[in-house]
């Protein structure tokens, strides 16, 4: 999240689209409540009407995969009705820029397209530069090349009747939508989004978030108080997970993961440092380097050294253009490529989407280190449906480890707060900690490679580990290592010295000379000299507008709601006084901690522009970093109902990489669109009782009691259709799997009307599985598809085709 | 001191985890149930359950759907009818605190004619004891807050002095009206401790409980309150 959940309270808007937050995440309904106690409007938009539909003030129905329309339609009304924030839009984005004369869309593909690789050349994705390389620009935004110019042209095609068609939307819901959250354009109102795994489980996942990060950036939403893009995160920690580099493709802090191509630290920092020549420019990432540094320092320890380049050769590098990510993963090991797997913390063999995929992939292996609270369908996939145990050659390990509460350690929220968590009670029987079973392995790996060298003993044996106070493990010493501490002796100002071992204050001091070592630069400030941050609970809110900046410790340096910047005008006052973010008093910035202590854009020499993060300083209306292209246009998904995309030509994402195979039947990949087989579009969802795969809640019986067995949600006219009486079992079929489930028929899901047809939706959860509770059913991922998000490959479970039958 | 526990239905989100919340604390153990096509669940009441949220889904409105949420639970009546019922049996077997919570025990469950106009006491069989929400009596003579409200996440359950609770009501009920115009007090709130604020037409009174029953209950027993054996004999009587 950009803000944080008490945020919520302070918004006049609050849209919740891709998510449903009053079932999913209860606590986020505590503020929206308080936002419409005071006056607030609430706003759902979803294929079925929810809990949260059932609190809101305006509802609107959407056919799965078709947010980029709804919202595209949204960006032509502003631009159409001039809605947009003039100031905000002028000053702090990338509006009046100019964009390469060759940039072009034609029929749904930008310039650059490889059709063979599926895959751009980005090369016209790019600003005019003058000779100095500062991007040249038009204030009045009249060149038919700046992004404002470019954007009204790419989202005329958008209009409300073409919307309409395409969504299945009503045009009076739409029109009531449109109005009342753009009413929070300016900078009196402000609108917030919720949003979660409905709007990133599609092939156009990332686009779904960036569109309506336009829309916020167009009405002036970004940095305000209740305002911003808020992603309600599915697990307690999975912020944390995030920051701390659990994806492939980053490192911890967001730090790029190394490639093949970058031999050295030189190669690898010249790669990932941007530079920038726009004069009011912070570029934060130009400290790409000292971050770098000081991670390699507290992996590597007196080990690297400048001279060995501090141990950057010691890294594992990526393939360039390989993607080792989830579907990838599991499809190597279902071509037999791994030998090993630890299941950490997961379950696949239920979350993964083409789960049966999955389930056949683990017998490819020889062995499985199932780390987890419970025995889950992961472990003892061996003897599950249709598996003969006797043809298995997997030898499966099963690590009990501790629970949340069984365990001392940090949790971030969405809000990216860092709170520090007590043990409470000792795990059971031989449960560990994770920590504990990770420094296990580390010491006896260390172990063999000392005993027998091996093939390249150097990263093992450098790797500092030295986590250990009065004999055991101490997760407050790693925390402090992820702060970051002087590895030597350093002269601070006025002639005071940096004792060697000392704790940084926060970032601004890490260097990239070795001096510092950090675990994780967003972290660094959260445990400081003064001590551990993330342990504080003072409830006093000195802001008004619920910062509660001494609760815990939020990334970065402990503020609250970030590219707050864009919250003043170019003096550094509050464009809105009475919901004051930050405030700049003629000296220094008061209110929450101002994004960079530059004072603000008014002092031309000084002053930095609100959005420290981009190179540009400012917000991109105009985005060439994402695969399909700078400004988001709608593809349907993979498999829908419809034969031709309304927009254009190119039915599908055309950089979504697709792992298609012959054959239909379990856990294969394959893809079936307009088949008159798989005439309905299914969802898969959660439940308020159940969390992800259940292993949580599933052994619960009160839980169970509540929510006992997996269902299928459909209209009334479907199962007239299909003779299906409600609380009768029924079979969802796709053409990689079926489940049973039983049938809920409700009001709360309607056909829809797209291009004049009728088109029927159904929703299921993959809350289940087969090992518990009996007769609790199994997951809906043994029907969804391995097809993924074209820059995250995040599945597309939102949005597939399936059928749906009377259990006969 | 008089306490009372109010219901807002425009707040509930349906998360149940009163309901939870109350399983654990009275160690409740979990009924074994099965999907029957509605969230709703367990179907009902039990001597295993003393609060059910009780779902209802209805075409129509400004949305064209109204979903609607009640925690259903003892309204721990200010002359509770099972009261009056029970004096005619045994005078200790049902107990009116000065919390305002009405507190049953095991010679409840001897009780001749048991009865309640809103169907809330269950007993596994004849015979044995009958059981209900307690108001969380051994909770808030020690300074708690009932369960069910401690783990309300918007503000759907509060609790507090009768008099302060009545006063929210009302007030809830004029912010409730401002976005829905059928906003209103629940029409037996003078009579219980568990008050309840509608946003929608209904009256969850009418819709969960046996009116006419409940009145016959009133009627008799106030009637015959100096009398409490007579009045358990006629209300056996009038209810058949």
């Amino acid at each position: 999240m950009t803000n944080h959940w008490i945020d919520f309270a302070n918004s006049d808007v609050v849209l919740v689209m891709g998510s449903n937050a009053a079932e999913n995440h209860p606590i986020s309904f505590k503020w929206v409540t308080k936002a419409m106690e005071k006056g607030g409007m609430l706003i759902s938009v979803d294929p079925r009407f929810t809990k949260t539909s059932a609190k809101a003030d305006i509802y609107a129905r959407l056919r799965s995969g078709t947010d980029i329309p709804f919202l595209g339609g949204m960006i032509k009304y502003i631009l159409d009705n001039d809605l947009i924030d003039k100031f905000y839009v002028q000053n702090y984005t990338n509006a009046s820029f100019l964009i390469n004369k060759d940039f072009k869309f034609e029929d749904g593909l930008f310039s650059g397209y490889n059709e063979e690789k599926r895959s751009y050349d980005k090369a016209t994705w790019a600003y005019q530069k003058d000779a100095n390389g500062v991007i040249m620009k038009d204030p009045s935004m009249q060149d038919p090349n700046c992004v404002y110019q470019l954007l009204k042209k790419h989202y005329s095609r958008y209009d409300i009747d073409k919307v309409v068609e395409v969504t299945g939307t009503t045009k009076d819901e739409l029109l009531k939508v449109y109005k009342t959250y753009t009413s929070t354009s300016g900078p009196a109102k402000s609108g917030t989004i919720l949003y979660a795994m409905g709007w990133t489980q599609h092939t156009v996942g990332t686009q779904n978030i960036r569109t309506m990060s336009m829309i916020q950036t167009l009405l002036g939403n970004m940095g305000v108080a209740g305002g911003g893009v808020n992603a309600l995160r599915g697990e307690s920690n999975v912020q944390g997970s995030t920051d701390y580099g659990l994806l492939f493709h980053i490192l911890p802090g967001y730090l790029k993961f190394p490639l093949g191509s970058q031999a050295t630290l030189a190669d690898f920092l010249k790669a990932t440092t941007p530079t920038t020549a726009e004069p009011q420019s912070l570029n934060w990432w130009s400290n790409t380097p000292k971050y770098m540094v000081s991670l390699l320092k507290a992996f590597y320890g007196e080990a690297a050294t400048k001279e060995n380049d501090f141990g950057y050769g010691w890294l594992p590098k990526g393939d360039v253009g390989a993607n080792y990510s989830w579907l990838n993963l599991f499809d190597q090991m279902s071509k037999g490529k791994f030998t090993g797997f630890f299941a950490w913390g997961m379950n696949p063999a239920c979350s993964s989407a083409n789960a049966g995929k999955v389930r056949k992939a683990l017998g490819e292996l020889d062995w499985l280190v199932n780390v987890n609270l419970f025995p889950n369908e992961t472990g003892q996939f061996w003897k599950g449906p249709g598996m003969d145990p006797s043809k298995i050659k997997t030898a499966v390990f099963m690590l009990p480890c501790a629970a949340s509460v069984e365990k001392e350690g940090s949790v971030s929220n969405s809000g990216r707060w860092a709170q520090w968590r007590y043990k409470a009670a000792n795990p059971p029987g031989e449960a560990m900690p994770d920590a504990e079973i990770i420094e296990g392995l580390v010491h006896r790996v260390k172990e063999l490679y000392k005993k027998e060298g091996g093939a390249f003993p150097a990263p093992i044996l450098s790797l500092a580990w030295d986590y250990e106070e009065n004999g055991h493990l101490s997760v407050r010493k790693i925390a402090r290592e992820i702060n970051g501490y002087y590895t030597q002796d350093v002269p601070g100002a006025d002639g005071a010295v940096f004792k060697k071992g000392s704790q940084l204050a926060n970032f601004v001091g890490l260097k990239d000379d070795g001096t510092t070592a950090c675990g994780n630069w967003l972290y660094s400030g959260s445990y400081p000299e003064a001590g551990n941050m993330m342990m504080r609970r003072d409830n006093n809110d000195a802001s008004g507008i619920g910062l509660y900046s001494n609760w815990s410790w939020c990334w970065p340096l402990n503020r609250r709601i970030i590219y707050n910047r864009a919250s003043v005008d170019l003096d550094g006052n509050p464009r809105r006084p009475e919901l004051p973010v930050i405030k700049w008093d003629g000296a220094k910035w008061v209110g929450d901690i101002a994004d960079n202590a530059a004072p603000p854009m008014s002092d031309k020499e000084k002053g930095k522009l609100p959005f420290i993060m981009t190179s540009e300083g400012v917000a991109k209306l105009f985005g060439p970093g994402l695969a399909e292209g700078p400004f988001p246009e709608h593809y349907e998904p993979l498999e829908c109902p419809v034969e031709n995309n309304a927009f254009s030509s190119q039915r599908i994402n055309p950089t979504v990489k697709l792992f298609n195979e012959k054959g239909e039947g379990e856990g294969k990949d394959v893809y079936l669109t307009c088949d008159p087989r798989y005439p309905f579009v299914c969802s898969t969802y959660r439940v308020v009782e159940h969390w992800q795969t259940g292993l949580m809640t599933r052994w619960n019986k009160q839980l169970v009691e509540l929510a006992p067995q997996n269902f299928v949600e459909m209209s009334k006219e479907l199962a007239a259709l299909k003779g299906i009486k409600n609380g009768e079992m029924v079979t969802i079929k796709s053409p990689r799997g079926q489940i049973d489930a039983v049938a809920m028929v409700t009001s709360r899901f309607k056909p829809f009307t797209v291009k004049g047809q009728t088109v029927h939706q159904v929703g299921t959860t993959w809350h289940f599985g087969w090992c518990a509770p009996v007769n609790g059913g199994d997951t809906a991922n043994l029907l969804t598809p391995t097809v993924g998000d074209a820059n995250t490959m995040i599945p597309e479970s939102k949005a597939f085709m399936v059928n749906i039958e009377r259990k006969g | 001191m008089a306490y009372a526990k109010l219901f807002d239905s425009s707040k509930c989100i349906a998360c149940r985890g009163c309901q939870k919340a109350c399983k654990n604390w009275n160690q409740d153990p979990a009924e074994k149930t099965t999907n029957r096509g509605t969230h709703q669940n367990p179907p009902d009441l039990s001597h295993q359950t003393r609060t059910v949220v009780r779902f209802k889904e209805q075409e129509g409105g400004d949305l064209g759907i109204i979903w609607t949420f009640f925690k259903d639970s003892c309204r721990h009546c200010i002359e509770p009818a099972c009261k009056m019922i029970a004096d005619g049996t045994d005078e200790q077997a049902v107990v009116i605190t000065d919390t305002g919570a009405v507190i049953y025990n095991e010679r409840t469950a001897k009780v001749e004619g048991m009865n309640c106009g809103y169907n809330i006491p269950k007993q596994e069989k004849d015979g044995a004891p009958y059981v209900k929400c307690t108001l969380c009596f051994d909770r808030i003579t020690n300074g708690l807050q009932p369960a069910c409200v401690t783990t309300c996440p918007t503000g759907a359950l509060e609790f507090g002095k009768r008099e302060d609770i009545v006063k929210l009501a009302l007030q809830r009920v004029e912010e409730a009206k401002k976005r829905y115009p059928d906003a209103h007090i629940s029409s037996d709130y003078k009579e219980v401790n568990y008050i309840q604020v509608f946003h929608y037409k209904e009256d969850m009174f009418e819709m969960y409980a046996d009116r006419e029953k409940q009145q016959k209950i009133k009627m008799a027993s106030r009637r015959d309150l100096l009398n409490p054996k007579k009045a358990a004999g006629m209300i056996s009587k009038l209810l058949g």
